[in-house]
């Protein structure tokens, strides 16, 4: 009965935010199924920790903290990982009928530099785009303050120079 | 062109990424029980308990109970 109140609980606070857990999926596999697998396998280890997280962190930060720890884990256990640039661009279409066709050619853009980056630097990027701090970045990646500060620098300069063409 | 003003386009992917595989409550809460290798602890010790049901129906059956 009590398992079953946390299970309601819990399934409601994961409905809240499924949007961030499914953003994290499609930014780390194109595959629908692998994204499935892996949003399945978040939501297992966001269930497993939900007794223990204590509300003093942002809810945000503990989703994010476990789901990137289970996909660095996912990617880690994975021999033969497909490579980003073996898919075509059909794979990186940002779904969404009913939007003006620069909009969407825009947030295909970004999604599609994103995607170029290093799975840490992915993650360090969706965190400072989400307005996390340099201190929760660094807590959650596991990294010092120093060098999230650094790679957030090289990340911005990366994509401000591969987004530019299309902000003309 | 900064990065910072790509905050609305990420937002908006967020949205379009979020609403279109968004999952019912339903569709959630089978993600937590369908799993496999999946056992919370109140499931295992029911799986136990029906196991030893099962075992103890089929000796009563082997033995012409």
């Amino acid at each position: 009965m009590i398992e079953k109140t946390l299970q309601n609980e819990f399934v409601q606070l994961l409905a809240a935010h499924q949007k961030l857990v499914h953003t994290i999926c499609s930014l780390y596999y194109l595959l629908p199924e692998d994204r499935q697998d892996l949003f399945q396998e978040i939501a297992l280890q966001l269930w497993k920790s939900y007794p223990t997280f204590n509300h003093q962190s942002k809810i945000t930060t503990w989703i994010y903290r476990v789901a990137i720890n289970t996909v660095f884990a996912k990617i880690r256990k994975e021999k033969s990982r497909p490579k980003s640039d073996s898919f075509s661009e059909a794979a990186f279409q940002v779904p969404q009928p009913e939007t003006p066709f620069e909009q969407v050619e825009a947030i295909a853009d970004l999604y599609r530099a994103i995607h170029q980056l290093s799975d840490v630097d992915k993650a360090i990027v969706m965190l400072y785009l989400d307005e996390h701090s340099y201190e929760e970045i660094a807590n959650i990646v596991k990294m010092s303050r120093t060098n999230v500060s650094t790679r957030i620098g090289r990340i911005k300069a990366r994509l401000e120079k591969r987004l530019k063409p299309q902000t003309q | 062109m900064n990065l910072d003003e790509w905050k609305s386009q990420w937002e908006a992917y967020k949205d379009r990424t979020g609403e279109a595989y968004r999952l019912s409550d339903d569709q959630l809460s089978d993600l937590l029980t369908d799993a496999p290798g999946f056992r919370p602890a109140g499931r295992l010790s029911r799986r136990i308990l029906l196991n030893l049901g099962m075992g103890l129906f089929l000796v009563m059956i082997g033995s012409g109970c």
